[in-house]
């Protein structure tokens, strides 16, 4: 049997799962590459970038007047005798506006998505793989209450 | 032209970095599923996942027959996730009740996880292979045949185990579905 046509109870599983899951995305990924930064046998190979925003960057990109701040990219290029392997990290921060919290306190939303996207071609030039992960993070800062 | 799925995991086996992160973008999902049914709560499904995508890599010498990378890698996750749930208390023995805490409509807010959790609570009166079926068909949308080849029985099995737990489901549920079911 194959996944059905949608319904209510269908699309009340899937988003529920959903929910839980998607924000557990990406961290295999991550582990892994840190995994083979840390392994000798193949540190040579890997240039991991790590392309982290602080937190305080974010709080005062999330107080500029625009609501989308601009992509910005990395595109560090590392040379092996395999192929080349190129990792760029696409990021944004929107700001979420305004949102109540448990027991009605404001907060404002900042959202900050990332794509981490990795390629890797053969010295040939004639293999080439590319793989894109997603990554969304959510920070609420509290505002004062007048 | 892309490469198969036997060739990326021949590729891994020997030793390609890139493949293997390929793989883990692949198997990702299905892995998260399956360990969300075994341990019931998302971070320690994150943390079993990551485990064992590293426990892969360094295993895949071992893998003999690559053609069963998928049962080969669901036996990995399953073993760590039910290492995790042992080593873990007793007081966390239930699905993940993790609110955003945040919302625009209280009284939505309210519904919506009061829905959380009754779905939670029906899910863990499933047996732990029926409520993997039934994570992997909805979170990954996994055909019975992959999500067989995932459990290590066959289609027909999923099928029936998968009509059962709707039906359990959809019963416990009621009346938030009932009503508004397609037959």
């Amino acid at each position: 049997m194959n996944p059905e046509p949608q319904n209510d109870f269908d699309s009340a599983l899937e988003k529920h799962f959903s929910s839980y899951l998607d924000s557990q995305l990406g961290r295999s990924a991550r582990a892994f590459a840190q995994h083979l930064q840390t392994n000798p046998n193949h540190r040579s190979r890997w240039l991991i970038i790590a392309s982290t925003l602080s937190a305080a960057a974010m709080i005062a990109f999330a107080f500029f007047p625009r609501h989308t701040m601009p992509r910005s990219a990395v595109h560090p290029v590392v040379t092996a005798a395999e192929g080349t392997i190129e990792q760029v990290v696409w990021s944004r921060t929107l700001d979420g506006g305004t949102v109540f919290l448990d027991g009605g306190i404001p907060a404002h939303k900042i959202i900050r998505q990332q794509l981490h996207e990795m390629s890797w071609t053969d010295s040939t030039g004639a293999k080439h793989i590319r793989s894109v992960t997603p990554q969304t993070d959510i920070m609420l800062i509290s505002l004062d209450k007048y | 032209m892309d490469p198969t799925p036997r060739e990326i995991v021949l590729r891994s086996v020997r030793r390609d970095p890139v493949a293997f992160a390929s793989l883990i973008r692949s198997h990702e999902r299905s892995a998260l599923a399956l360990a969300f049914a075994i341990l019931g709560d998302a971070p320690s499904a994150g943390d079993a996942v990551q485990e064992s995508f590293i426990k892969a890599w360094q295993r895949l010498p071992e893998l003999k027959e690559p053609d069963r990378f998928v049962p080969w890698f669901a036996q990995i996750v399953r073993n760590t996730a039910l290492d995790a749930r042992r080593r873990r208390p007793a007081a966390a023995e239930e699905l993940d009740t993790l609110s955003l805490g945040f919302h625009h409509n209280p009284t939505a807010a309210l519904e919506e996880s009061e829905t959380r959790d009754r779905i939670d609570t029906a899910l863990r009166q499933l047996d732990e292979i029926t409520r993997s079926a039934v994570v992997l068909r909805y979170y990954d949308n996994l055909s019975s045949r992959a999500i067989g080849a995932i459990l290590e029985i066959s289609p027909a099995a999923v099928d029936t185990r998968l009509s059962r737990a709707r039906d359990e489901l959809r019963q416990k549920l009621a009346p938030e579905f009932n009503q508004r079911e397609i037959p």
